[in-house]
């Protein structure tokens, strides 16, 4: 089969295309046969081995795992003795943060960790729908928001921002979103009530407060945001940040506290991805949620995909799509 | 709210319909409102009290809480720590590990006990799914199905049977279901390839020979069981009276040890798998099979139904204004 390989860490040139041996699933494992996967900042990260101490997870001088790829659907070609869920010819879609391998035309997949994909979305869909909803996802569940409370999302148009954004008005939070010109109407559809333009106005120096402000892409920090949070208000990136201070920042913060309006900074650990995906189908069979998708590369031209999603500019998320001929 | 009370363990008429408090949620659960329910043998056991050791979980001289422990319903209100629900998410699950009381119109359930339901699966099929579709699955794991081999399944068209014969299905093996004679075709219509009534007939003299025996029943000595096991043959206990119970946990070790087969009991684990079992729902492989639908006002009905053992699948208790 085709896959993209990786044998040192690196900038996306490190991807090579090769014909690799297509897996066998393990008892509890299932063989997926690819149709759609995307580039995601986790990928991103993932080849990159940054911040340095992903390489406790990835393999400390070179990936354990040769096949990039995180997010994937596509259909059950083969099932291991154990598993029970599925059949051949199953449709299903999925997230590992630890690794998938979905950067190929087959991959192989704990059963657990992949569920039936939506009724009425496509492999590309269903593959973008993962990622960024369950990291924003993870924050909405990390601080105590209600229905009725004012959010500002910075950067609302990436992976994370655009999924933060729908899930945020199905949970009732009014959102206030920080994208550039040409997204205020897509940010709008998604369910923002509020649109900032950032190459217009800075939005640190608003008089508007919030009870939260969530930044899903590193660009702004704590002490910028700091005025823009209620007295109690919670500042939540989805980035390290400058040297890595949002890891530390809510290790401190709850203690000077009174120093700072009894304002803090949380940091989420994401977990419990089986509990987002399930959230993310039942939105989407509901019309409820719905992935933004920017470009499509194919698998071989996936090194342009890796760079253009590098740039920071995407919108939404970024697909791959894979090609099967008659043989494979 | 109205919800099926008791006050002394006993006979399915001890239960009765009244007016009782709405319960508040604690920090870490989550109000439901309860759109469906289904019996399970522990309701049955814990109904009469009988065996005496159930009554540790519900009161030693009368019950103390409501029945009910496999729910569907609708959130109305989340404890403060709940991070996973809001309000209108509609959810099922087994809160047997909580404080039961699904035979009401709310419930209070632990935030980690219920799961969102699919849209495509109704509330009665969710509430029929959790204990019955957890016990089923487990037991196959831990009897090691594997494809090729002949499975006898005792009960196989009760609760957890009706479950364990298409969950087996899916691994092609071929099925041996018994159960009574009014059941047969029902076993059959699932994907049992034999029946055998018991009634009429003693699997374990027959000189038949399974891999694995999956037991709801446990009626028959565990040496009758021994008998029909083939050479590396599994024996897995789900069910049945507490006499057997104990045989099995003294002796199943010693039979483990001494042979290459292997008996044992398994131990249920609320909610464990339930993602894997509702894919196989919601991919149609698995249909929970309810044989009768009761109001909430008539649960002591369908209790006595339970009792009589002729249930064919699942009952399930449904709130009157979604009937």
């Amino acid at each position: 089969m085709k896959a993209i390989v990786y044998t040192k860490y690196g900038a996306p040139d490190v991807l090579q295309l090769n014909e690799v041996e297509k897996p066998t699933p393990k008892d509890n494992e299932v063989l997926i046969k690819v149709y759609a996967t995307t580039v995601n900042r986790t990928d991103c990260a993932t080849i990159r081995a940054k911040p340095f101490f992903m390489r406790l997870f990835t393999g400390l001088f070179k990936p354990k795992k040769q096949i990039p790829g995180t997010e994937f659907a596509g259909e059950i070609e083969a099932v291991g003795k154990n598993a029970i869920s599925y059949e051949v010819g199953d449709q299903v879609f999925g997230f590992d943060d630890q690794g998938s391998g979905s950067h190929a035309q087959y991959m192989t997949i704990s059963e657990d960790k992949t569920m039936t994909i939506p009724k009425n979305i496509t492999y590309e869909q269903a593959a973008a729908s993962t990622e960024g909803a369950h990291y924003a996802y993870n924050f909405i569940k990390k601080v105590d928001i209600r229905s009725g409370q004012k959010i500002l999302v910075n950067g609302a148009t990436g992976a994370i921002g655009s999924a933060a954004v729908q899930l945020l008005k199905y949970f009732g939070v009014d959102v206030t979103a920080v994208c550039n010109t040409k997204n205020i109407e897509l940010v709008k559809s998604l369910g923002a009530s509020r649109v900032i333009d950032y190459t217009k106005e800075d939005f640190t120096k608003e008089n508007q407060k919030y009870d939260f402000v969530f930044d899903t892409v590193g660009k702004s920090s704590f002490f910028k945001c700091r005025r823009l949070l209620q007295p109690g208000g919670v500042y939540i990136s989805s980035d390290l940040g400058y040297m890595a201070q949002n890891i530390f920042l809510p290790l401190i913060t709850p203690i000077i506290k009174p120093m700072i309006g009894n304002k803090k900074t949380v940091f989420p650990m994401p977990t419990d991805i089986r509990g987002s995906i399930r959230l993310i189908k039942k939105l989407t069979e509901e019309g409820k949620f719905k992935a933004v998708i920017d470009r499509k590369y194919p698998l071989e031209h996936i090194v342009e995909a890796y760079k253009y999603v590098e740039t920071g500019q995407k919108t939404g998320n970024v697909v791959v799509t894979v090609e099967h001929d008659n043989k494979t | 709210m109205k919800a099926i009370v008791y006050t002394k363990y006993g006979p399915p008429d001890v239960l009765q319909l009244k007016e009782v408090e709405k319960p508040t949620p604690k920090d870490n659960e989550v109000l439901v409102k309860v759109h469906a329910a289904s019996v399970n043998d522990w309701d049955w056991g814990l109904l009469r009290g009988k065996p005496f050791v159930n009554r540790l979980f519900f009161g030693l001289l009368k019950p103390k809480k409501i029945l009910g422990c496999d729910i569907a319903g609708q959130v109305e209100v989340v404890g403060r720590n709940v991070k996973q629900f809001q309000p209108g998410d509609e959810v099922f699950g087994d809160i047997s590990g909580g404080n039961w009381g699904g035979f009401a119109e709310y419930v209070c359930a632990l935030e980690n006990a219920l799961t969102l339901k699919p849209t495509s699966i109704t509330f009665e099929e969710a509430a029929a799914l959790p204990q019955a579709g957890i016990l089923a699955l487990q037991s196959l794991r831990k009897g090691q199905i594997e494809k090729g081999q002949k499975v006898l399944i005792n009960g196989a068209g009760g609760g957890a049977g009706s479950f364990t014969v298409q969950i087996a299905k899916s691994f092609g093996v071929e099925i041996t279901g018994v159960d009574s004679t009014e059941k047969l075709d029902m076993m059959r219509s699932i994907g049992a390839d034999q029946v055998i009534d018991y009634t009429k007939e003693d699997f374990t003299r027959s000189g038949q020979r399974y891999d694995l025996i999956l037991d709801n029943a446990a009626y028959h000595s565990i040496f009758d069981y021994l008998r029909a096991l083939s050479p590396k043959g599994i024996y897995v206990m789900l069910g049945g009276s507490s006499a057997r119970a104990l045989q099995v946990m003294l002796l199943g070790p010693l039979i483990s040890m001494t042979g290459g087969k292997k008996m044992g009991m398994l131990m249920h684990k609320p909610n464990k798998d339930l993602d894997s079992l509702t894919e196989l729902v919601e991919t149609g492989k698995v249909k929970p099979i309810i044989d009768k639908i009761y109001p909430l006002s008539n649960a002591a009905e369908a209790l006595q139904y339970f009792g009589e053992g002729h249930v064919k699948g699942k009952v399930v208790i449904t709130l009157e204004e979604y009937l």
